[in-house]
């Protein structure tokens, strides 16, 4: 877990997964409103819920992206907080 | 004079040390002595259900050691770094029929038969090595006591509970003789020397 790769067929990778990639606009929604069903990563379909995280403050959220980025996708540019308004305001719910 | 006793001193405290590595895990809790018997603290009789809704009780466990956590299937915090480094030890010693794994589950509201063996399905346990245990009402709050772990209900706490992530080495007697820090890869580390003595002591080559 500390290396991005989840734990077994219940939480999903953050490292090498093709689902943050395909939905890194929507990061801050996924983060904040968290997931339930089913979705697919890499193949593999993972479907415990994510809980939301809806205290956290829009600097501790920006962080938490670049802190992941950092780790795993170290070509991606920093996001800051105009990146995250952003987000936010196009979330699907 | 004071230099050579110094040396002296040191090499002592250096021998003590090496020497220690030979001294047995100690029991861990409260120990009485009564008419001449050493009581040392054990973990009382018990009797949950498993994934495969088998009884489990203290005398399933009586000829292996086993290494126990507490733990919730939607606990948001710590329970996947915990769980993850049970899978570790799970792992290195899943062809060691002397030891096993028990993780008491402190939601049995939530954590049902189907649902704890899909958890152990979804993280890769197959074999019979790891039991995951459902308890009736407050047994399994009861007994993390008795593993000297902090376990409580708490609505304003991630999942509904307080707990911490300790794993801990239980003897064939059900003396506990040994802990690790479960969201700690490091502690775990150390661990497996423990648990290696403890399989030492317990089973000695004959």
């Amino acid at each position: 877990m500390e290396s991005g790769q989840g734990l077994g067929e219940l939480i999903p990778p953050l490292a090498d997964s093709d689902y943050y990639l395909d939905h890194y606009d929507d990061l801050s929604c996924i983060i904040t409103q968290g997931l339930s069903g089913k979705i697919i990563v890499n193949g593999q379909p993972y479907e415990e819920e994510m809980l939301a995280l809806n205290n956290i403050s829009l600097a501790e959220l920006s962080n938490l992206i670049n802190y992941m980025n950092s780790q795993w996708y170290p070509d991606k540019i920093e996001v800051n907080l105009n990146t995250i308004k952003a987000q936010l305001a196009n979330c699907a719910d | 004079m004071i230099q050579k006793g110094a040396f002296y001193l040191t090499l002592g405290i250096l021998f003590m040390s090496c020497s220690s590595e030979k001294q047995p895990l100690p029991y861990l809790g409260f120990t009485e002595i009564i008419n001449g018997d050493t009581l040392h603290h054990k973990i009382p009789d018990f009797s949950f259900l498993n994934q495969d809704g088998q009884v489990v009780s203290n005398e399933s466990y009586k000829d292996q050691i086993y290494v126990a956590d507490f733990f919730f299937v939607h606990c948001p915090s710590i329970c996947p770094k915990v769980t993850q480094q049970m899978l570790r030890i799970h792992d290195r010693y899943k062809d060691d029929s002397r030891i096993k794994l028990v993780a008491h589950t402190l939601d049995p509201d939530r954590d049902s038969i189907p649902v704890l063996r899909d958890y152990a399905a979804k993280i890769g346990v197959k074999s019979q090595r790891w039991d995951f245990l459902i308890g009736k009402d407050d047994e399994t709050l009861e007994i993390a006591d008795q593993y000297f772990v902090p376990a409580f209900k708490d609505p304003d706490a991630p999942g509904g509970f307080d707990h911490s992530g300790k794993l801990i080495l239980v003897d064939r007697n059900r003396h506990v003789r040994g802990f690790a820090e479960g969201t700690d890869p490091e502690s775990v580390t150390q661990f497996f020397k423990t648990i290696d003595q403890l399989l030492n002591e317990e089973f000695p080559k004959s």
